[in-house]
């Protein structure tokens, strides 16, 4: 994506190889259909954390297509069996594609019918194969995912991007919400995993949903919780945060209020 | 000191021919020092792993050591997906060679497996700096230091990854004992090797901004592979 | 007495037979001499082409007449063998797979070797058949270096040997490149019976390189961090580790004289003297430096064959 304000103007996006705008005459032409090798539909942050009863992830539900808020009902957290739960930055047609392979690993696996089950760090696993492979083919599944999920007394969260990287952390952040949302996690929650009670991980989880909304301009106010605990996956209805913005209205030497 | 480094250009035909703005590598960076002694061997690597572009750190505890079955230890810095393969398909390759030989696999048999293990990517490497430690056919230790594409040594010490360059001088006065005086090699004793790896690894904390949180050291004897874990600055 | 007569065996074949000199000659399928053989009796099988069938053999006539005359004989034979032996793959009823067991029959035949494994190292004998005073002794070759380590004996179809020694080195050369030391003796037999099974129409994933089982055994001497050792490898696949063997159309006897005479302390030296003995025992030529080969492998000088030199300085200590 060019976020680059110099290129912003029609003629540079005509010939710009690199500008991911779906208007732009490059994908009609091009063979996209062939590898995500330009994304599209693109979800933003997603936040992760452990707490004292399993784990609890965050997303907002926004489908940017360009510099356009697109499709602002998009779910980008999804269940995987029972006990596990799946957060999705990135394309949101890769992700859609990944539940679909994520759904026919567990139908099969379920009717194998031998008493296995594919726990969090399973599923975890193969994921993060599944993208290293593609990856590898230069036809990468283009998103960063977060797997959290609770097993057998034991809270899993990781992270596995579109190159692979993978690791287990009991705080993740995907995309602006490494750089905004990680360090008050770090602060809340790590070294207090085991004590932080479920209102207190919402609370953060939703402040720092706020910040990203208020800084991040591909970030809506209106966001879903997970949690996975011993009783399994919750997801919630999305939700809108508060939001206030009354106090831009004092903030001079700013825009276009020089006085 | 490593020779190859993936350039970020379009590198490939296919890449160049379709003007892709994918590219396949990040540098998850991290230290890893290992050096031999005369029946022990002392390997380390702090568990700091970084987002690769920026300043982020993705977690302060992902190891990127690890003992291996036949007793060797394998740490890898850079690309830690690249990495976490490369020890995957080593440690299968370990499982096959004992099923095929009825035996361990040697610490310099795995080296020239891993050697080319990395060649077979020649032209898609694993973005890998590898150190492999561990004891040779007559019980002394050994390291073998790797660049990405295979090429291979045993040395006394070795530090690789992005404070190897840190490392490696002080590795050469310290272990090596390159002096204006000339080479005044001495043996080392574990816990003298030990502190000269704490050392090092202290102070590559200090300059490099993707080595810290933790120092594991993996200490290789006849007896077996001991883990050992301190406190780096998380900075 | 000569009796020319049709046998009808209720099957495609016919046998004539022609009996001079106490010896029939007689034409008949291949597989047929083959049944005799597996009946425990031995032939002399120098084939000879005919128009009118396969081929024909040389047998003794009155051990002939005993095998195919009686009628009970005949018909026993063709009902369990007729079908069975013709996909080489295919198990008879009884669960044996003739083609391999023609095989293993096949290496009897062959010119006898001797593997003797001492502390010191494995030796390594063969009888060379010197046909004909015209013949170049020296370019029959019965013993052949796998490696440096390793040294190999044959008997048999020799040149089915060239595909199995090839597939050893390649065997032995790759394991030096992938891991950077020898491979072990019974690595390197494993990989050589390997091969054995891969006859026929191919397996899946598999390359199928002949269109029947090798006719030849195989012994592999080597010394590797195991010490010396020997491997006795036939065209069943199998493999299994002697003290002394003995393979060939001399192996029983040879066997049993190994068997007297192997002790667990035999100096390598003494084991030279002894495969040459054994050897000449079961040869039908005197045995001289030409008509043998001799070899050892050390772990110190590992695999040699003897010179002509070497060979009688070790005759002149029988």
């Amino acid at each position: 994506m060019d976020r680059f304000s110099g290129n912003f103007d029609r003629f540079s996006d005509l010939f710009n190889p690199y500008d991911s705008n779906p208007t732009n005459a490059n994908h009609a032409i091009g063979d996209f259909t062939k590898c995500t090798r330009k994304p599209l539909v693109m979800g933003s942050t997603v936040l992760g954390l452990e707490y004292q009863d399993g784990v609890m992830i965050a997303a907002d539900t926004l489908g940017s297509w360009g510099q356009l808020a697109r499709y602002r009902n998009e779910s980008r957290i999804y269940p995987v069996g029972n006990f596990t739960v799946l957060g999705a930055a990135g394309d949101m047609s890769d992700f859609q594609h990944t539940k679909h392979m994520l759904d026919s690993l567990m139908i099969k696996e379920y009717y194998t019918n031998d008493d296995h089950v594919l726990s969090t760090p399973h599923i975890y696993e193969y994921l993060s194969r599944v993208l290293y492979h593609r990856r590898s083919k230069l036809d990468p599944l283009w998103n960063t995912y977060v797997v959290g999920g609770y097993n057998n007394g034991e809270r899993f969260l990781g992270y596995v991007d579109l190159l692979g990287t993978t690791y287990q952390s009991s705080i993740v952040a995907t995309g602006l919400g490494a750089y905004f949302a990680q360090p008050i996690l770090r602060n809340a929650v790590e070294g207090r995993e085991g004590i932080l009670t479920e209102a207190e991980a919402i609370e953060i989880l939703n402040t720092c949903m706020k910040i990203l909304f208020y800084r991040e301009c591909k970030t809506l106010n209106r966001i879903q919780r997970a949690k996975v605990t011993a009783d399994g996956v919750e997801i919630s209805e999305p939700y809108a945060l508060p939001t206030e913005w009354s106090f831009g209205e004092g903030i001079r030497g700013f825009g276009t209020q020089t006085q | 000191m490593d020779s190859f480094l993936p350039v970020q250009v379009s590198w490939t035909p296919q890449t160049a021919a379709s003007g892709s703005d994918f590219y396949p590598y990040t540098n998850n960076a991290g230290t890893v020092a290992g050096i031999s002694g005369g029946d022990f061997c002392v390997m380390a690597a702090d568990t700091r792993q970084s987002f690769g572009v920026g300043y982020l750190i993705n977690t302060r505890y992902q190891p990127k050591m690890f003992k291996l079955s036949n007793g060797s230890v394998l740490g890898t810095s850079g690309f830690y997906a690249d990495g976490l393969t490369l020890i995957k398909r080593i440690n299968q390759r370990l499982e096959w060679y004992k099923h095929a030989h009825d035996k361990e696999m040697s610490t310099p048999a795995l080296a020239q497996l891993l050697s080319i293990t990395l060649y077979s990517k020649r032209f898609f490497p694993y973005y890998a700096r590898v150190l492999l430690g561990g004891l040779d056919l007559e019980g002394h230790g050994v390291v073998y230091g790797y660049d990405s594409i295979g090429s291979y040594e045993p040395c006394l010490a070795r530090a690789t990854g992005s404070g190897g360059s840190l490392i490696q001088p002080f590795l050469d006065n310290q272990i090596y004992r390159k002096t204006p005086l000339g080479i005044l090699q001495a043996p080392h004793t574990l816990d003298q090797v030990k502190a000269v790896m704490r050392d090092s690894f202290t102070s590559a904390t200090e300059r490099d901004i993707q080595t810290g949180d933790y120092l594991e050291l993996f200490i290789i004897t006849a007896q077996g592979v001991d883990v050992e874990k301190y406190d780096l600055r998380k900075d | 007495m000569s009796v020319n007569r049709p046998l009808d065996l209720n099957v495609e074949l016919t046998i004539f037979c022609n009996v001079k000199n106490n010896l029939v000659k007689c034409c008949l399928e291949e597989w047929m001499v083959w049944e005799l053989h597996m009946s425990g009796k031995k032939y002399e099988t120098r084939s000879m082409r005919s128009t009118t069938c396969r081929s024909s053999y040389h047998i003794d006539y009155v051990e002939f007449l005993r095998y195919l005359l009686p009628p009970q004989n005949l018909s026993t034979m063709f009902l369990t063998r007729s079908e069975y032996d013709r996909g080489v793959n295919t198990f008879s009823p009884e669960g044996r797979l003739f083609q391999v067991e023609y095989a293993i029959e096949a290496i009897k035949l062959g010119s006898t070797a001797v593997g003797i494994q001492t502390s010191e190292g494995v030796v390594l004998a063969a009888e060379k058949r010197v046909t004909s005073p015209l013949l170049v002794s020296s370019s029959i070759e019965k013993i052949m270096e796998i490696d440096k380590h390793l040294g190999c004996a044959m008997s048999g179809l020799t040149a089915d040997s060239r595909t199995m020694i090839d597939h050893a080195r390649v065997a032995a050369q790759s394991h030096r490149f992938t891991y950077d030391e020898a491979i072990k003796v019974e690595s390197v037999t494993q990989a050589v019976c390997d091969l054995a099974l891969r006859f026929g129409e191919s397996a899946e994933g598999e390359e199928s390189i002949m269109s029947r089982p090798f006719g030849v055994a195989l012994l592999i001497a080597g010394v590797d961090e195991n010490g010396p050792q020997l491997f006795h490898a036939d065209p069943s696949g199998t493999f299994t580790q002697f003290d002394a063997k003995a393979i060939g159309s001399g192996s029983e006897g040879a066997q049993t004289e190994l068997e007297g005479e192997y002790h667990k302390s035999i100096t390598l030296e003494k084991a030279e003297t002894l495969s040459l003995r054994v050897l000449k025992q079961v040869m039908e030529e005197k045995l001289n430096n030409t008509n043998v080969e001799l070899a050892s492998v050390t772990p110190d000088r590992g695999y040699r064959i003897y010179s002509e030199d070497e060979l009688q300085s070790v005759i002149d200590r029988l």
